[in-house]
């Protein structure tokens, strides 16, 4: 279904909206890339086609286009004789893309509605030009960067604790992570990148093992399969999400820590680690249902092996790549 | 131009406000391009460059086009525009 011809077409573009906003001059190139991104999303939401898609897809579609326009018009206002609200009309616009707390309530209505791909373009791909952007123009000196990154690690940790499905479980990670990641730009982009890669694989696996299992609540992991190992492998692939060592979502963790400490941003790094414990309690919470009906005979469900390409991205994830040379 | 800015933050306020039908806020929203469009020009008078204003104007023109196919598809499976009858997602 990917490969058909329309879809195909979208993801050209989303690929050449990158390449647009990477390789721009200004700002107003850029801006052409980030409308050509959200234009060639849309029809990916739309891949569905139900009643929930298509109110996901208007949603989306209103926060783009107002996002857009502030940018537009922060960029337009770096000229007028008002040039210090340029950048935070600029932030306002760009935080509003990325679904960054406080502006990320569009981000789980839409979670909700789309299909596993959707979810997943949605939360690594269709960041990307946002955060490129980011790395242009701001910094963690102006005060409105240090709201956006403390209410991201803040609201991603405290409000993914009340929820029961893994959709929005995983959104509100996603936040947590913006916050992280929108830190890590601003020390400079190759430390970006890292962690955007790191991200990117950890959620991968992530989302891999829920569209395998067919899984989008709590309630349903304790059907999971009663391998012990495919639960083993949710268990391993969520904690690395979470940044624990030794899993590879630790390392750049560690390194934004580091940065951040030697930076003398005590604060930042401080909600940093607190919000961190936070977040691997809700993915510990969402194992504990997986694991707790051990001891009960139900019939035994068919429980597959997993595919090649599961079993590679979480070898990845959970082990930096070592079994790669021997799988 | 002050009239411009006036009218772009008019309309960026009617674009955000609660409305009943989606047909008004995307009417808003080609308001607002407009006025941006506007100040595009005026400014690209006074600075070098002005080919961007072209194609602004083209991206402008899809996006409302993107707008009004996504209010069809919404009129296919809703029955209609009301904001309303979105209440299929709830956060």
């Amino acid at each position: 279904m990917w490969l058909s011809p329309s879809l195909l077409l979208m993801i050209i573009s989303i690929v050449t909206s990158i390449c647009l906003v990477i390789s721009s001059p200004s700002l107003f190139i850029s801006w052409i890339g980030l409308e050509l991104n959200t234009l060639a999303f849309l029809p990916l939401l739309l891949s569905k086609k139900s009643k929930l898609a298509s109110e996901a897809s208007i949603k989306y579609f209103l926060t783009q286009t107002l996002a857009s326009v502030l940018i537009l018009v922060g960029g337009l206002w770096f000229l007028a004789p008002w040039g210090g609200l340029a950048t935070l009309t600029l932030l306002l616009g760009l935080s509003i893309k990325l679904g960054a707390a406080p502006f990320h309530s569009w981000v789980l209505s839409i979670a909700e509605a789309s299909g596993w791909v959707p979810l997943f373009a949605l939360l690594t791909i269709q960041k990307i030009n946002p955060l490129l952007m980011l790395w242009m123009f701001c910094h963690l000196s102006m005060p409105f960067f240090y709201v956006v990154v403390l209410s991201s690690l803040i609201m991603g940790g405290l409000a993914g604790l009340t929820q029961t499905s893994v959709r929005s479980i995983l959104t509100f990670s996603s936040i947590n992570h913006v916050g992280w990641l929108m830190t890590a730009l601003s020390f400079s982009l190759s430390v970006g990148a890292y962690y955007f890669l790191i991200y990117l694989t950890t959620l991968l696996c992530s989302i891999l093992i829920f569209h395998m299992f067919n899984v989008s609540h709590i309630n349903q992991l304790p059907l999971l399969s009663f391998k012990p190992s495919n639960q083993m492998l949710l268990f391993f692939a969520l904690l690395s999400l979470g940044g624990l060592p030794p899993f590879l979502g630790f390392l750049p963790k560690w390194m934004i820590l580091q940065l951040t400490v030697s930076y003398s941003l005590l604060l930042v790094g401080g909600v940093m680690i607190s919000m961190s414990l936070v977040v691997l309690f809700f993915y510990l919470r969402l194992m504990f249902s997986a694991f707790m009906m051990g001891g009960v005979n139900l019939t035994t469900l068919s429980s597959d092996p997993l595919p090649f390409s599961c079993l590679l991205c979480c070898s990845l994830s959970i082990t930096g790549g070592y079994p790669d040379y021997f799988l | 131009m002050v009239l411009l800015m006036g009218s772009m933050l008019i309309f960026l306020f009617s674009f955000i406000s609660k409305r009943k039908h989606l047909l008004a806020t995307l009417l808003s929203l080609e308001g607002l391009m407009l006025m941006i469009f506007g100040v595009l020009f005026w400014v690209s008078s006074m600075v070098s460059f002005s080919n961007f204003v072209l194609i602004f104007l083209t991206l402008t023109a899809c996006e409302g086009a993107l707008g009004l196919s996504l209010l069809v598809s919404l009129v296919r499976t809703h029955g209609g525009d009301n904001f309303n009858s979105l209440n299929a997602l709830q956060c």
